[in-house]
């Protein structure tokens, strides 16, 4: 009995060592491969060789977290495997919430080739170095300088950038009509309306509190001219001036955002935190309140739950002065990246290529109904035309937390708290600071 | 049973009915919503459909590419189960009967993995370096392997109620010891692997994590992975949602209530043993 | 019993499931262990050796957030413990009376076992959405509304509710079987000293049920304690954290920039921790519960 037990163990024994080491053999060809793909194909000559020089069939595997854009991807990757018979693409979207998860174990075991990703996907060295550096690449020219920038560090430019978007408030204009509203221009301007509809007894602001970021959007909203309207160099270059603490979120800047965000949060709609975020653009179609204040992403939903009135769109005014509120909020809404690792280098080049060409890239604008980082496209949706140009008379900064260090995502507790009044703005900010400092230990 | 005795039976049904509906409210809610076009659903979320609005399940079913998913749902909930019972009434016999050393610390290790925290990094490495990663045959194994232990945890409670005599009885036969399981322990077992069957269907059919992980071909994925990318897709629209719930809902549902007798009887009289 | 088989048999025979076991469950689990004591971050070619200063961490740096997603876990695992057995005994006895349509009835409250997490979890977001859902319209006959989910008073409460909901029909299944394992001649003789309705209830039916509620007890606390996935949908953890359990903050420290991954495992490996105490606390004090009513 004693010797079948050992033999078992034994057995189980080769089995798990046997896989770590074909693990281990594994690792050693990928990087190989990783490595020749490299030295083989120099970044700048591995544009040039577009024409289908090698006929090995390439499996693509490219993965977003942009479910919602599943209809321009299901139309781009047939036509794109139509132009390249020898490439086939595996392309994955999961929601949001799991797709962090998704990306991890992916690049992990390197089974990805193209990852979507934003800023934060190359907001520390450790994680640069699993992406692709695509500077010199002729497709690059197509975009626009300063969207390109945003994805680059130390001149290396890791990212593609897909779209901008922004922030906007929607409004209903038969409601405004009937009250007599007119857009508003200063902040004064914005907080009387609030105060007219309120009394109207409708929903001044409707806002999808439950999942958090949608009361962060609000800060958002506000934060660029109040806070770099005032001091365009608030922040220092990558966060300096607020990692030394000569810029605290307890000065009189942010202090006015946290304000600001209160007042507007008493015309929220009832029960604002209770409502999923995903419900509010088609409530907001069907009439039930004056305005919400949302993503330029939203605005397909909006279209698509055929609003019967006609929508308006204005930007927030956050300051009474004109100068401070020309800065406005403008991000990257999503980009692609090229595992470092990847075998399929060429390939993924290629895909990235053919997202760059103006047709591609019109169709995917069209679909998504995003707004351009590219020269020379336009849109087809009146009101996105006119929320573009509204953007374009803005100077438009980064998000605030385009730096990531733990800590200076503030907590949505506190917006939460500040909204429901269980917390002073003076209150927020402080306990902000508070655990921005006491993250120092993870501070990149 | 003499204890309640004296409870008025209406009081009883009355309290059961309001339990059961309860249960099953929620349920009826989604289908009425999934009957609904988005914009009356806006309007007037609880009242009952006006019409008959199909729309919503046509959409769905072609979103979600629910043809292939389906497809691919009852293979792997077919394969899978059908493993399991397999593998696990094997192993739940000579542990029941303690014809190998340490099956003491081996149900105790069993039951520690009923909380063991996952590995998906490591776990990924073994899928790909053994080719199994993105295989129908490798998704098999990983949602067969996955709660292995639980089953056959349940099984041991159920061979216990076996009387012993039995394998006297075939041991004289000189009865094989594999062919001993499979001709009269299994047979046996029916209830018990109804039981069984049934947890691993409903794990696996609902199952929406794992697939993403680790089957990276979308035309391999099962039926609640296409929900589960609904959700962000059609956040905004509730009524498309529905119908895909009630969609994925519909096939587990009808297994249940045709197997429900077994499982009732099957799931009681196994985990207790254990 | 005459050995008739050879002795590779059993362990033949057990083997497929031994290796199953291992790899999907053992194997991750120690590959978890051992990436909680490296700074790994997705960058397999670059990661070290760090030892315990992700604990350290872990119980330094997040000690607040640690100790109230323990906080939240514990008190939602003793709510849904107690509130379910409560329920699932009482109903168990119900449907163990001898009433019509009581097959149907255990049916259906068994029901909702066989939906999946994300469904329970949308059915559920929609009919506590304040907006539209149905919570809210009869609130509101009361002349008093709320944010369901949305308010950090309500939402453990309201997430609590969810997991009864999904989960009582299963206690109820295995109390009926230990209802039903109970011999009648005991209630007879029982009768004869007084014991009826409750008493015998109480005096009877109870200590019998002893080993029954043992399993089912942590059954319940350790699915209550491992529980993330039903949570990421209803509410994310939020609001204010109010229903951040120990599984959700683990989730959720994938998503956090400052986190890496072998951080991530660290608290996994906690979070096992704390389980493990848990379950060897209350077994241990059923076990001694047990050899005194014996």
């Amino acid at each position: 009995m004693k010797m079948k037990r050992k033999k078992l163990a034994s057995l189980v024994l080769t089995a798990m060592i046997s896989s770590a080491v074909l693990s281990a053999c594994g690792s050693n060809n990928t990087n190989n491969a990783s490595h020749n793909a490299n030295n083989g194909a120099p970044t700048t000559e591995a544009a040039a060789t577009a024409s289908p020089d090698t006929k090995e069939p390439v499996e693509l595997r490219i993965i977003n977290w942009r479910v919602e854009d599943k209809e321009f991807f299901d139309q781009f990757n047939v036509k794109f495997e139509q132009e390249n018979p020898n490439i086939k693409v595996r392309y994955d979207a999961t929601p949001t919430q799991s797709y962090q998860q998704l990306k991890n174990s992916r690049i992990a075991a390197n089974e990805v080739d193209i990852v979507a990703g934003d800023y934060k996907t190359m907001n520390s060295a450790d994680q640069r170095e699993l992406w692709m550096d695509l500077s010199g690449q002729s497709f690059l020219d197509n975009f626009k300088q300063d969207a390109l920038q945003n994805l680059t560090y130390d001149s290396k430019q890791y990212g593609l950038p897909w779209n901008k978007v922004s922030l906007v408030a929607y409004y209903n204009k038969q409601i405004f009509s009937d009250l007599g509203l007119q857009e508003p221009k200063t902040w004064t301007e914005f907080t009387a309306l609030l105060e007219k509809i309120k009394t109207a007894g409708i929903d001044p602001i409707l806002v999808g509190g439950k999942d958090g970021w949608p009361m962060q959007q609000i800060v958002h909203t506000l934060e660029p001219s109040v806070v770099r309207g005032a001091n365009s160099d608030f922040y220092g270059k990558d966060n300096s001036n607020v990692m030394a603490l000569t810029s605290k979120f307890t000065d009189s800047e942010w202090l006015e955002v946290f304000t600001k965000f209160q007042t507007l949060s008493t015309y929220f709609q009832k029960n604002s935190l209770g409502l999923a975020y995903g419900q509010a653009p088609g409530l907001f179609a069907q009439g039930k309140a004056a305005m919400t204040i949302d993503g330029t992403f939203s605005l397909t939903q909006i279209n698509d739950a055929k609003p019967n009135f006609e929508v308006g769109t204005f930007i927030v005014p956050a300051t009474d002065d004109e100068a401070k509120n020309k800065i406005g909020y403008a991000k990257i809404g999503g980009a692609w990246f090229i595992s470092n690792k990847s075998p399929n280098k060429e390939a993924a080049l290629k895909y990235l290529e053919a997202f760059s060409q103006k047709d591609n890239y019109q169709l995917y604008i069209d679909t998504v109904n995003q707004f351009p980082v590219m020269d020379g496209i336009t849109m087809k949706d009146p009101l996105a035309e006119q929320i573009n140009d509204q953007l374009s008379a803005k100077d438009a900064v980064d998000q605030f937390t385009n730096i990531q260090n733990s800590g200076s995502t503030y907590s949505l507790d506190l917006l939460n708290k500040v909204s429901t009044g269980d917390m002073s703005p003076e209150e927020a900010a402080k306990q902000w600071q508070k655990d921005y400092e006491d993250s120092k230990a993870n501070w990149k | 049973m003499k204890l309640t005795a004296k409870l008025p039976f209406t009081l009883v049904h009355v309290i059961l009915i309001l339990f059961s509906l309860c249960m099953l409210l929620p349920i009826l809610m989604i289908l009425n919503i999934a009957l609904k076009t988005n914009t009356e659903f806006l309007n007037s979320p609880m009242s009952i459909a006006s019409s008959l609005h199909f729309d919503n399940f046509a959409e769905a079913w072609e979103q979600g590419d629910m043809i292939t998913n389906f497809k691919n749902s009852l293979i792997y909930t077919a394969c899978s189960t059908i493993l399991t019972c397999l593998i696990a009434a094997m192993a739940a016999y000579p542990i029941s009967r303690k014809h190998i050393r340490g099956t003491g610390a081996l149900l105790g290790l069993i039951g520690i993995t009923l909380f063991l925290p996952d590995g998906i990094v490591p776990l990924l490495f073994f899928m790909k370096y053994t080719a199994l990663l993105n295989t129908y045959s490798g998704y098999i194994l990983l949602s067969s392997g996955i709660n292995m232990a639980l089953m056959v945890f349940i099984l041991v409670g159920f061979v216990k109620n076996i009387p012993a005599d039995l394998d006297e009885a075939a041991s004289i036969d000189g009865c094989g010891y594999f062919r001993y399981i499979l001709t009269i322990i299994l047979p046996l077992l029916k209830p018990a692997i109804t039981t069984v069957a049934m947890l691993k269907i409903i794990n696996v059919w609902n199952d929406f994590i794992n697939p993403y992980l680790y089957l990276t071909d979308k035309e391999k994925r099962p039926l609640t992975s296409g929900l589960y990318l609904f959700v962000g897709e059609f956040s905004t629209d509730w009524t498309v949602l529905a119908a895909g719930i009630v969609i994925v809902v519909t096939p587990l549902l009808l297994v249940y209530l045709f197997l429900q007798k077994y499982i009732i009887s099957g799931v009681s009289s196994g985990a207790l043993k254990g | 019993m005459v050995k008739t088989y050879r002795s590779w048999a059993p362990w033949m025979a057990i083997l497929p499931a031994l290796i199953l076991f291992f790899i999907f469950k053992i194997y991750p689990a120690l590959g978890t262990l051992f990436f909680s004591m490296t700074d790994f971050n997705g960058n397999i070619d670059h990661f070290k050796w760090v030892g315990l200063k992700n604990y350290k961490n872990a119980l330094t740096i997040n000690f607040d957030d640690l100790m109230n997603a323990i906080k939240v876990s514990f008190t939602f695992a003793f709510f849904t413990t107690v509130i379910q057995n409560i329920v699932g005994v009482a109903l168990a006895v119900l449907v163990n009376l001898k009433i019509r349509g009581k097959n149907v009835y255990r049916s259906i409250l068994f029901m909702p076992n066989v939906l999946g997490v994300v469904i329970i979890g949308l059915v559920w977001t929609l009919i506590f959405d304040p907006y539209s859902g149905p919570m809210n319209q009869i609130l509101s006959l009361f002349g008093t509304s709320s944010s369901m989910l949305g308010d950090s008073k309500l939402a453990l409460p309201i997430v609590i509710f969810v997991q009864v909901w999904t989960s009582v029909g299963y206690a109820m299944i295995l109390y009926l079987a230990g209802l039903q394992g109970i011999s009648q001649d005991i209630y007879e003789a029982g009768s004869v000293d007084g014991a009826v309705g409750w008493k015998s209830f109480r005096y009877l039916t109870l200590p019998l049920l002893q080993p029954i509620i043992g399993i089912n007890i942590l059954l319940s606390i350790i699915g209550s304690l491992r529980v993330f996935d039903l949570i990421m949908i209803l509410t994310n953890g939020g609001p204010d954290e109010a229903t951040m359990t120990l599984g959700m903050f683990v989730f959720k420290t994938i998503f956090d920039s400052s986190g890496t991954q072998g951080y991530a495992s660290a608290l996994g490996i906690i979070h096992f921790l704390v389980i493990a105490v848990v379950v060897v606390i209350v077994q241990t004090y059923m076990r001694r519960r047990e050899e005194k009513l014996s």
